[in-house]
């Protein structure tokens, strides 16, 4: 829903994560701003939004191969924000999403998907054909407001599972200490494990890499390493 | 794993892969440099690579790996695999086609491995490259340098990059080759078999040929076997290699035995009689090698306790087989065989065109008969006397009838390995299959008969060393008995094997085959497609 509370970090190292541990993983970068596209070191790409609809786009001539092993992207493609306003006069748009989709299911264990900011007929495409959805959420009142906002509007669901984890944690914060130390107050059970606020999840604008692959031994890196383990007993 | 493409080029070339990159406009950047030992591991008869397989020991430093097939498929490991049920169980397929034969290192390579990545102006990798540069061996001192190989691996979605590069190293060197496979490469590059020795008898005759000249290149191909098993046997690697001598001495005396008039009595006589010799010193610890190998199988359908009370059996067994072993490398290092050997080369060296001595036996005429007319009435006189010993059999006849019908069998299956390139080999083939089939249920009633006997014979043996413990001695009876059921029970199905060998089918094709031995005129009249033997 909201911006900046660390969705691409959070979707591009849990991707890593998924893939040395094995997996075989595609993230597909559905953000206009192609954030994700950026860290991989890809181009995004233009056009296709009308052929995606009409079923007439193979999307797996798009993927490219990341850097790293088993973790594949579908980088962003800017006409995509065209794709939700279309999406919205379609007839069943998730069945439509999800036929997309089928493509892939035989190549990959996992897919995951970085989407935009706010809720749109794309992201509620996604959530309908989701197993899980990670909610990265700072330990602020406008974030657990926004959890309520989401529960009151999805409800509590099996599938998808609706997993918030608690993003960019300042220990030195009380607010955040004390938020961290209370989750029976967000809408959703929180995961146990954390992602702190760190320098090293920014360097990744810079270093365009995910983060285990330039600061293996940091803490944000284990604690992406450990979410992913929570996620994989999740799920 | 990333589709793979690879290039080699003349030995010794190191190629400068940043130049190579930036003539495409590309950026290059060094990941890693590993030196390597590759071990290249097969069966002495080329087993893996017949299987389309590969199994490589990489060593960096301490570390080692297996790897099958694919760099993917890698396993830590503190030693080179030997036996089959050392690799991974998930290569069932490749255990069972390896059997009981031992792995060993067929091609050593010494490498040094540099990893690139060729990256683009956004420095993603946009294709990957292993060049390995180095020098292969197979198994003497001497290294040789190899191919400087290249392995492209594309990356999805970078299809145009991956060309580009391609083109590049093949504008660089136009000597290039592009192959599937490095190994064909390198086993050349040292001048080694990669597909290892064969033990699948091939024989090419020609219907017309003099039989002189078939025998001789039946026995010479014997010959050939036996000193390519020598070595092995010696050093005992594996019980095929014991085995594969004890075929061709078998072939050799039979193929002497059925065709007697072709060879120079006095050359016979001595040759028989060597070959005798070696049978007979092979035959102990073959005898053991068997019953090694079947000890398990027959101990894992007794209950647990009897089949551990057997291991003072086995330990038995395998002090025996280390005697026989050391008796039957004397024997093969001595100056009898040595000599023997280098005599049946001399005899067998003459041109095709000249006898085997002088046959004295048959009259000139019968002497210069073809290979096919001679074939036709040795092999209808054996199959003959098959089907009259093997119509006689019922539920009552004695044991011993099965024995010698065996033993008919065997004969006959000789020739046909011998002729068989003389006759259409989808026909010839249905029919071999079928007195294999029957050949194998006659071999396991006489195997079960042997091993019931050569337990009894092991207890009093072990019982005159040190009185084995009364669980030990129970289990070798329970051994017995499920022996001598089995044994029982091949003898009532005795009729399957036989209906599938003695049937109108195969009776009609014998008859039109082997009945009217000189039939070279007609030969190809009937089996057109087969061509005649050149006139010299």
């Amino acid at each position: 829903m909201k911006g900046g509370v660390g969705k691409t970090a959070g979707a591009v190292n849990l991707a890593h994560a998924a893939a040395l541990a094995g997996q075989r993983v595609l993230l597909w970068d559905l953000d206009p701003q192609a954030a994700s596209t950026f860290y991989f070191r890809l181009r995004s790409d233009r056009g296709g939004a009308r052929k995606l609809l009409a079923g007439n786009l193979d999307l797996n001539a798009f993927i490219k191969a990341s850097d790293y092993p088993n973790l594949d992207l579908l980088p962003a493609r800017f006409s995509f924000r065209k794709a939700d306003a279309a999406l919205a006069h379609t007839k069943a748009p998730d069945k439509r999403f999800r036929r997309l989709l089928k493509s892939f299911d035989s190549f990959y264990d996992i897919l995951i998907f970085d989407c935009a900011p706010g809720l749109s007929t794309m992201s509620e495409c996604v959530l309908a054909a989701s197993d899980a959805v990670l909610i990265p959420t700072i330990p602020s009142t406008l974030s657990i407001r926004t959890l309520q906002l989401l529960r009151d509007h999805f409800g509590v669901t099996e599938r998808p599972r609706m997993l918030p984890f608690f993003s960019m944690v300042d220990a030195r914060r009380r607010l955040h200490r004390e938020i961290v130390a209370n989750p029976s107050e967000l809408a959703y059970p929180p995961m146990l494990n954390s992602i702190p606020y760190a320098s090293q999840v920014e360097l990744m604008g810079l270093r365009r890499a995910p983060v285990a692959e330039f600061a293996r031994s940091s803490a944000a890196s284990r604690a992406f390493a450990a979410l992913w383990s929570e996620l994989v007993a999740c799920i | 794993m990333a589709a793979c493409r690879i290039l080699v080029l003349p030995p010794g070339t190191e190629p400068d892969i940043v130049k190579l990159a930036l003539d495409c406009d590309l950026g290059a950047s060094l990941t890693q440099v590993r030196e390597l030992t590759l071990e290249y591991l097969d069966t002495f008869d080329g087993r893996v690579y017949r299987a389309a397989a590969r199994l490589v020991v990489e060593q960096e430093r301490r570390t080692r790996h297996l790897l099958i097939n694919t760099a993917t498929e890698r396993y830590p490991i503190s030693r080179a695999p030997v036996w089959a049920h050392e690799l991974p169980v998930q290569q069932a397929d490749l255990r069972r086609k390896i059997g009981v034969r031992a792995l060993g290192p067929t091609l050593v390579r010494q490498l040094v491995q540099s990893e690139y990545g060729i990256l683009d102006d956004l420095d993603k990798t946009v294709v990957r490259l292993e060049v390995k540069v180095g020098a292969v061996t197979s198994g003497t001192d001497t290294l040789s340098p190899a191919p400087t190989e290249i392995r492209i691996f594309a990356l999805r979605g970078f299809d145009e990059f991956n060309q580009r590069f391609i083109d590049a190293v093949l504008s660089s060197w136009p000597q290039a080759q592009e192959v599937s496979d490095e190994l064909e490469v390198l086993a050349s590059a040292c001048g080694f078999a990669v597909a290892g020795h064969s033990t699948k008898l091939a024989l090419e005759l020609d219907p017309s040929m003099p039989v002189n000249a078939a025998l001789k290149v039946m026995l010479r191909t014997m010959h050939a076997q036996i000193d390519t098993n020598v070595a092995g046997t010696k050093v005992g690697i594996d019980s095929e290699f014991l085995h594969d001598l004890r075929v061709a001495v078998r072939r050799s005396r039979a193929w002497l035995s059925c065709l007697r008039g072709q060879i120079e009595p006095h050359l016979r006589t001595r040759a028989v009689g060597e070959l005798k010799w070696l049978s007979e010193q092979t035959g102990t610890l073959r005898d053991l090698d068997v019953y090694l190998l079947k000890l398990d199988v027959y101990a894992g359908a007794l209950p647990a306790p009897d089949a551990g009370a057997l291991e003072p059996l086995r330990e038995h067994l395998r002090l025996a087989r280390g005697r026989a072993q050391r008796a039957l490398r004397a024997d093969l290092n001595s100056p009898r065989f040595a000599e023997f050997m280098h005599w049946w080369q001399a005899v067998l060296a003459q041109s095709d065109t000249e006898s085997i001595g002088q046959a004295v036996a048959p009259a000139p005429d019968e002497f210069e008969e073809t290979a096919l007319a001679v074939a036709n009435r040795v092999i209808w006189k054996r199959l003959k006397k098959v089907l009259k010993q093997g119509r006689a059999i019922s539920a009552h006849t004695p044991a011993q009838e099965l024995h010698k019908l065996r033993l008919e069998c065997k004969q006959l299956r000789y020739l046909f390995e011998a002729f068989s390139s003389l006759y259409p080999a989808k026909k010839i083939r249905r029919l071999v299959r079928a007195l294999r089939r029957l050949q194998n249920h006659l071999g396991e009633f006489q195997d079960l008969e042997v091993q019931q006997d050569g337990m009894r014979l092991f207890a009093h043996k072990m019982f005159q060393r040190r009185a084995p413990e009364i669980p030990t001695l129970l289990a070798m009876g329970r051994l017995i008995e499920q022996l001598h059921q089995r044994q029982m029970a091949q003898r009532e199905s005795f009729a399957g094997p036989w209906a599938d060998f003695d049937n109108p089918r195969n009776t009609r094709f014998s008859t039109r085959a082997f009945r009217r031995p000189n039939e070279a005129e007609d030969f190809y009249e009937k089996w057109p497609g087969m061509k005649p033997w050149p006139s010299s």
